[in-house]
């Protein structure tokens, strides 16, 4: 029976010396004991973003309250007024009670389901988040995805041909993409993908399937771009790695088909390092979106984080706080639980058997 | 015209075709899970131009669809065509009915008006005195928080009688004559309101108006409008009018050059020359003023020769033509001396505001007023300006410079935009300079300088970020308020302003004119500062 993260081929490497996530996975199963399953594992990580959503929430709260002003003005649109309508703004939305008081009702509303009201748009903030939910999701969805294809057949290529011509253009597009901002690659796409090319809709969502696909196609390749030449750069390190490794040349010298060798042992103990980077692609594309998302004219999140922000809307604030944080973590444990896919050598107690 | 079919035809073809092609691919297919779940988020009417639609471009929408929850020029655009105004302003912005078919100033602190009969609200029930008197009354309550709430300082009481609304004031207001004619004065049915007044205008509960259109669809992307068959007035041309939220201004640019929008009221001024290759740019008035107060309470403001040491250190033409772009008219005063024009002769405005001090630029002068003030060898201060107005960030590094040359460090503080104003409303602890941008509401000449020069402004919720106070001022513009009299009433108005330039309040920058973009060939004619809340479409020609 093997521990809660073995190394099933042997002890080549040192516990000590897994890095990342596989590190942190080998960890946690020390100590919770060798009966830890995968099940408990996700478990235990989904129960640490309780703490983590309370200290972010309260973070955020705190930082909020400490911009001057407050969400008054923004309700009176930058009006001068008079202070009965002031006292009367300050108690629909209970501004005049303790921070704490505040909080303390927000954190209850919560738990019974119920984000508030937005205090810029009167609306409920959980039906705005769902409303923009969906097409920030995909958008990064989609970016990431894309990315982390193209990304990894780049850097496969780049490393395959080291030196080469393909190796330089490669490792050109790479630098070109990861250095340009979303939102210049965004203008500059449009201007020729809109404007002087007229193949693609300049902005918005339209309506229909096949209208709002066509209409999330350059939001989409702007999305993908930036992390595309990160992904690169370190595909092709990881497979330099690899491919510079005794299993490989063992692997040539039986006369193992090239091809074999690279897509079935060189890409597969290369994608570790590259999961470990999607966790930061994750957080870089939710960046991305919401340049992304005010260039296209999209109504995501970006925009509506933009929107709370400016106008100290507190409660969308919080939501959109509490929404990210899910969503980073939840995506983070899907990572590491991918590593056992991709790793066998990674497991967690009972899984390996 | 046939030419410009022509070409959006080919677009169209060329988009479909290749589109058609990229959305096979495999990124497509992720894009269609997108489109999927979207389409709950995305329900508005396509509209790309074609037919009786008219797409206009919108660099802030609507926060919402109600007035008091959104008093703003960009909403007013759109609300104007939803709501109906009780009154409407003529092309010398004088008064004329709308909504309302008279009225009467039976005293100085009593009007009455007559609803026109026959008037529906888009759900087919008529217009009646009760939901006029409501609409005043709406704004009245505070626990609506309307925005405009100030507007309604003055009114006591809005009553219904029959077919009569009777308003009744605590004191004469020379402004609440013009508000049924305002972005205050748009109807609301009482009924509707009433039962939904927390979350009315929003996506969930659409507004009811009397306006020429409805609405059809309202995202947080678009607002779709369609005609209200109830109208009480000509048929409206659009069948259907979709105004875009587009947020970024390059994206604004080239959606209007594209033809995917065939206009935009938010062109500003820094892209000016850009629209102007594509399209047919019109500037109008907006008697918008940009200027700067100066805490006149605190120090180092409190010292007149630092407020003209600011003045003459200010290079005020190179922020117009910097920031402005051609689009600012000087400004002497917080007036725009156009406002006068329905109470007195331009000339005698005219040499009324050569009185008017103000400080040209001059850093020999500058250094003289610094060298004599109580801080001779300059200090240090700060500017809050909003983070969302790259135009206010311009301005504020121009001033940076120049008000470096005589020893002023200013600092830069971005803020976002509500925060910053919250400041001022605040009052406290010390306002230094602040920067401004106002334009009144109506075509009250009394109303921009009250809100800069009263002490009553000069107070927390109020204006006045100058507390600037003067008892003689204070006198002129409360006669000038109450005064029946419309010419004795712009003189009083415009002694306040000539009193106030002497202690150096504020540093005028300048008048911003109002920008719209339309496709070439299209027009707009008999803009004014107060289009806006006017029925702006039979002012657009599209030839």
């Amino acid at each position: 029976m093997p521990d809660t993260l073995e190394q099933t081929e042997g002890a080549r490497q040192e516990p000590g010396a897994l890095t990342g996530a596989r590190g942190i996975a080998w960890r946690l199963g020390r100590r919770a004991g060798s009966e830890q399953t995968l099940a408990s594992y996700a478990l235990r990580r989904v129960l640490l973003l309780i703490p983590l959503v309370f200290v972010v929430t309260v973070v955020v709260f705190l930082l909020s309250s400490i911009v001057p002003g407050g969400p008054v003005a923004a309700l009176l649109g930058g009006h001068a007024t008079n202070t009965a309508t002031v006292n009367a703004i300050r108690a629909r939305y209970h501004l005049n009670d303790s921070l704490f008081s505040q909080y303390i009702a927000w954190v209850g509303q919560v738990l019974h389901g119920n984000l508030g009201t937005s205090i810029y748009t009167s609306q409920p903030v959980s039906q705005e988040i769902l409303n923009r939910l969906p097409v920030t999701l995909i958008l990064n969805a989609v970016a990431i995805v894309v990315s982390i294809i193209v990304g990894v057949s780049l850097g496969m290529v780049a490393a395959r041909f080291r030196g080469g011509r393909v190796d330089r253009i490669a490792v050109g597009i790479s630098i070109v993409t990861s250095s340009a901002p979303s939102y210049v690659l965004a203008i500059a796409l449009v201007y020729l993908l809109a404007i002087k090319y007229p193949i693609l809709p300049v902005e918005g969502l339209g309506t229909g399937l096949s209208s709002e696909a066509e209409h999330l196609i350059l939001p989409a390749i702007v999305m993908a771009l930036a992390p595309l030449g990160f992904v690169t750069k370190i595909a092709r390190a990881a497979m330099l790695e690899q491919l510079s490794t005794d299993y490989v040349a063992f692997a040539r010298a039986r006369g193992i088909p090239r091809r074999r060798i690279y897509l079935r042992y060189v890409l597969r103990n290369a994608l570790v390092p590259i999961l470990t980077a999607s966790g930061l692609l994750i957080v870089t594309a939710l960046t991305a979106t919401v340049f992304v998302e005010d260039v296209f004219g999209i109504p995501g999140l970006g925009g509506l984080l933009v929107d709370a922000v400016e106008n100290t809307d507190i409660p969308v604030i919080q939501g959109l706080v509490l929404v990210t944080a899910i969503w980073v973590v939840i995506a983070n444990i899907l990572i590491d639980l991918l590593y056992v896919v991709i790793d066998p050598r990674v497991s967690f107690g009972r899984l390996s058997t | 015209m046939t030419q410009q079919r022509t070409e959006r035809a080919r677009r169209a073809f060329s988009r479909r075709r290749i589109g058609g092609l990229l959305a096979t691919t495999c990124l497509a297919g992720g894009i269609a899970l997108a489109a999927g779940g979207t389409a709950a988020a995305s329900n508005a009417t396509a509209a790309s131009g074609a037919g009786s639609t008219l797409t206009l471009g919108l660099q802030t929408g609507p926060r919402t669809l109600f007035v008091p929850t959104d008093y703003s020029t960009e909403a007013s655009w759109v609300m104007v065509l939803i709501q109906g105004q009780m009154l409407t302003y003529g092309s010398h912005s004088q008064l004329e009915p709308a909504i309302l078919s008279s009225w009467k100033e039976v005293s100085p602190t009593k009007y009455v008006y007559t609803v026109r009969p026959g008037v529906k609200f888009s759900d087919g029930n008529p217009v009646t005195a009760a939901d006029i008197a409501y609409t005043y009354n709406l704004q009245l309550n505070p626990k609506v928080g309307a925005q405009e709430a100030s507007l309604f300082t003055s009114v006591k009481s809005a009553t219904a009688q029959g077919n009569h609304v009777i308003v009744t004031l605590k004191h004469p207001d020379s402004l609440v004559k013009f508000l049924p004619a305002s972005i205050a004065g748009f109807v609301y049915e009482k009924a509707s309101v009433e039962k939904n007044l927390a979350n009315y205008g929003t996506p969930n509960v659409l507004p009811v108006g009397a306006g020429p259109y409805m609405v059809s669809q309202y995202t947080p992307a678009q607002v779709t409008l369609v005609r209200n068959p109830y109208y009480y007035g000509a048929k409206p041309k659009w069948s259907t009018i979709v105004f875009k939220t587009i947020p970024n201004p390059e994206t604004l640019l080239l959606a209007l050059r594209s033809g995917e929008i065939q206009g935009t009221f938010s062109v500003e001024a820094g892209q000016a020359k850009q629209f102007k290759t594509f399209s047919n740019l019109i500037s109008f008035p907006l008697d918008a003023w940009i200027g700067l107060t100066m805490d006149m309470s605190q120090k180092p403001f409190s010292d007149i020769n630092v407020r003209k040491a600011l003045y003459y250190a200010t290079d005020v033409k190179g922020i117009q033509a910097a920031v402005g772009g051609g689009y600012w008219s000087p400004a002497a005063s917080v007036n725009d001396p156009s406002i006068y024009a329905a109470s007195l002769p331009k000339s005698t405005v005219t040499s009324l505001y050569r009185k008017i001090q103000t400080f040209p630029f001059s850093i020999a002068k500058a250094k003289a007023a610094i060298a004599a003030s109580s801080v001779p060898h300059g200090f240090s201060t700060t500017l809050n300006v909003p983070e969302d107005d790259p135009a206010d960030s311009l301005t504020a590094q121009i001033l940076k410079n120049d008000w470096a040359k005589i020893g002023v460090k200013l600092n830069i503080r971005l803020m976002p935009g509500g925060p910053r104003f919250q400041v001022i409303l605040n009052h406290k602890p010390n306002l230094g300079v602040q920067i401004i941008g106002n334009a009144p509401d109506a075509p009250d000449p009394h109303e921009m300088p009250w809100e800069y020069f009263s002490s009553q402004q000069a107070a927390v919720n109020g204006n006045n970020s100058s507390n600037y106070r003067n008892p003689t001022v204070d006198r002129l513009l409360n006669t000038a308020e109450r005064s029946s009299n419309a010419k004795l009433a712009a003189l009083d108005t415009i002694k306040a302003e000539i009193l106030a330039s002497q202690s150096v309040p504020v540093i005028n920058l300048g008048f911003e004119d109002g920008l719209i973009a339309v496709k070439k060939g299209w027009s707009f004619t008999n803009l004014t500062a107060f289009s806006p809340t006017t029925n702006w479409l039979s002012d657009l020609h599209t030839n």
